[in-house]
């Protein structure tokens, strides 16, 4: 009995399914696939290019991690105006509340660092399925570091034994399978080709929307005005997905003073719009977008808005949207 | 006979919906292949290409990002979104020098070159063509822009070899698991990548 993860996706040519009776193969390489699929499967949860303003900032970017408590790979682009050191930290947490949010550490770290030289730092952090959150800290020993782009990605290691309760995921042991010649196909062996494929695919969200700012101080982009207005238009792909996706929203976002409700507007050019509060919370809500485009170029393009009250500031901190294919 | 990866859409798929429920199914190739299918469609499609949005445009940040893409197995091409936007110079009309444009976008990816020729120039055009741009990077990326933005499509000539910088497909490598791509961009306000050629044969990834 084992359970063996491919270290590539294995394809079965199409003269190999052709087979007079239901054999192991191609049926063991097909579940083992799924082994494959649980540690190969990484659509970013997090990829975000950041808005800072100076150094030494905080950012503050909403997340849907796995039901799995999975590990995460965090890569980091950073650029510095001086050869030191950067301290590099993420916490998480799993309530926001502002000022008052506990947060737990994952990472901390003082890489080295080239003046004027690109440095991609790539680290492991384990993300418990009830985050709602991660902060993350660029900390300069001597002058300013500026945050390319956040990248973050689900990487567990091999599958193990036993069904995985968030996702419903079901490795692939070969005891049955690999047994005596002859033995039969149990129908379960088929359908968990499906059904563990769509645990693994629905359980990782991939992040379809990202706009993130520096949660301390006056952010980059904010709005005085009391009409909307909106950042330029961006475009997101689904690739061969149908006519519509609807994908899961969360915003973060503050004010100055006075009222909160309805500040922030995220929609589709010519299509659906929600509004969101700027409270200081983490608010939530789903955008169902009606694709244009064929094939791999499917796509929607959505406008993040924002307005004000009289005499105060609106403060986007950060929007991301997370698309989970069947959605 | 090649194997292609097929373009699948997970609309509607039910993870409640056994893929056979009758315990003594016909042994057909139907049945094994849609079952062989699933894990292979899902680690092959490509990932939903994120809108980024931020400020890669004026004063306040360096006008050129490096990003790291990730991508699904067997891709091969990409297409990339570029959002550009700008305040229009306070004369408007005419790009100084005359012909020029300085709001070019330059691209590239690591598998395809990061220097010379291999270097992806995407032209200013449509809203932004003939524009005055000398104050290009006067807060172009804020709530109520207003002025001239557009979404830009960067090239879909496959030339991996040019022999000048063109505007064409971003090269990728082929892998037989996902693999993160290096990419550089300038410019923009908000940027996203298709994957939009595949290998043509899964078997020989």
């Amino acid at each position: 009995m084992a359970i063996t993860t491919p270290a590539g996706i294995q394809i079965t040519s199409t003269s190999g399914l052709m087979l007079p009776t239901m054999g192991k193969q191609p049926l063991q390489r097909a579940l083992e696939n799924l082994n494959y699929l649980w540690k190969f499967h990484r659509p970013p949860l997090v990829d975000v290019c950041l808005n800072p303003s100076t150094t030494r900032d905080y950012f503050v970017i909403p997340i849907m991690p796995s039901a799995d408590g999975l590990d995460y790979t965090a890569v980091h682009r950073l650029m510095p105006t001086n050869t030191t050191t950067c301290n590099i930290t993420i916490d998480y947490c799993t309530a926001y509340t502002g000022g008052g949010t506990t947060w737990h550490n994952l990472l901390n770290i003082n890489p080295a660092t080239t003046a004027a030289t690109l440095l991609t730092r790539s680290d492991t952090i384990t993300i418990p399925s009830t985050a709602v959150a991660l902060r993350i800290y660029y900390d300069p020993a001597a002058g300013t570091i500026f945050p390319h782009h956040l990248l973050v990605y689900p990487s567990p290691g091999d599958a193990v034994a036993g069904i995985k309760a968030g996702s419903g995921f079901v490795p692939f042991d070969d005891g049955l399978l690999n047994g005596a010649t002859g033995a039969p196909v149990h129908t379960e062996h088929l359908n968990r080709c499906k059904l563990s494929t769509l645990a693994v695919l629905r359980d990782r969200r991939q992040n379809c929307l990202s706009m993130v700012q520096r949660d301390s101080s006056d952010p980059l982009a904010k709005r005085t005005v009391e009409s909307w207005g909106g950042l330029p238009v961006v475009r997101a792909f689904f690739p061969f997905q149908g006519d519509t996706v609807t994908i899961d929203l969360r915003v973060l976002a503050d004010v100055s003073a006075g009222g909160t409700a309805g500040l922030i507007r995220v929609s589709q050019v010519g299509g659906q719009a929600v509004t969101f509060a700027a409270n200081g919370a983490i608010q939530s809500d789903t955008l169902t977008l009606t694709l244009q485009g064929d094939g791999p170029l499917k796509y929607a393009d959505i406008e993040i808005a924002c307005k004000a009250t009289t005499g105060h500031t609106t403060k986007p901190r950060a929007i991301m949207g997370f698309w989970r294919p069947t959605d | 006979m090649a194997r292609p990866p097929v373009e699948r859409s997970w609309k509607g798929e039910d993870v409640a919906v056994k893929l056979t429920a009758d315990p003594t199914p016909y042994a057909g190739i139907d049945l094994l292949a849609g079952a062989e299918a699933y894990p292979i469609d899902a680690a092959t499609t490509p990932y939903c290409g994120c809108a980024r949005s931020f400020d890669g445009c004026t004063n306040a940040t360096p006008g050129e990002r490096y990003i790291g893409l990730m991508v699904a197995p067997g891709g091969r091409r990409a297409r990339a979104a570029i959002t550009r936007a700008c305040i229009l110079g306070a004369t408007g009309g005419t790009p100084t020098p005359a012909g020029a444009s300085f709001y070019d976008n330059w691209s590239w990816t690591v598998s395809g070159g990061t220097t010379g020729n291999d270097i992806v120039v995407t032209k200013a055009n449509g809203d932004m063509a003939g524009l005055d741009f000398t104050n290009i990077y006067d807060r172009a990326y804020h709530f109520g822009i207003g002025n001239p933005q557009e979404i830009v499509m960067t090239g879909d000539t496959d030339d991996p070899a040019p022999t000048k910088k063109l505007d064409r497909l971003y090269e990728l490598a082929e892998h037989a698991s996902p693999y993160i791509e290096p990419i550089y961009i300038s410019g923009v306000a908000g940027y996203s990548v298709a994957v939009v050629k595949r290998t043509a044969d899964l078997e020989v990834l």
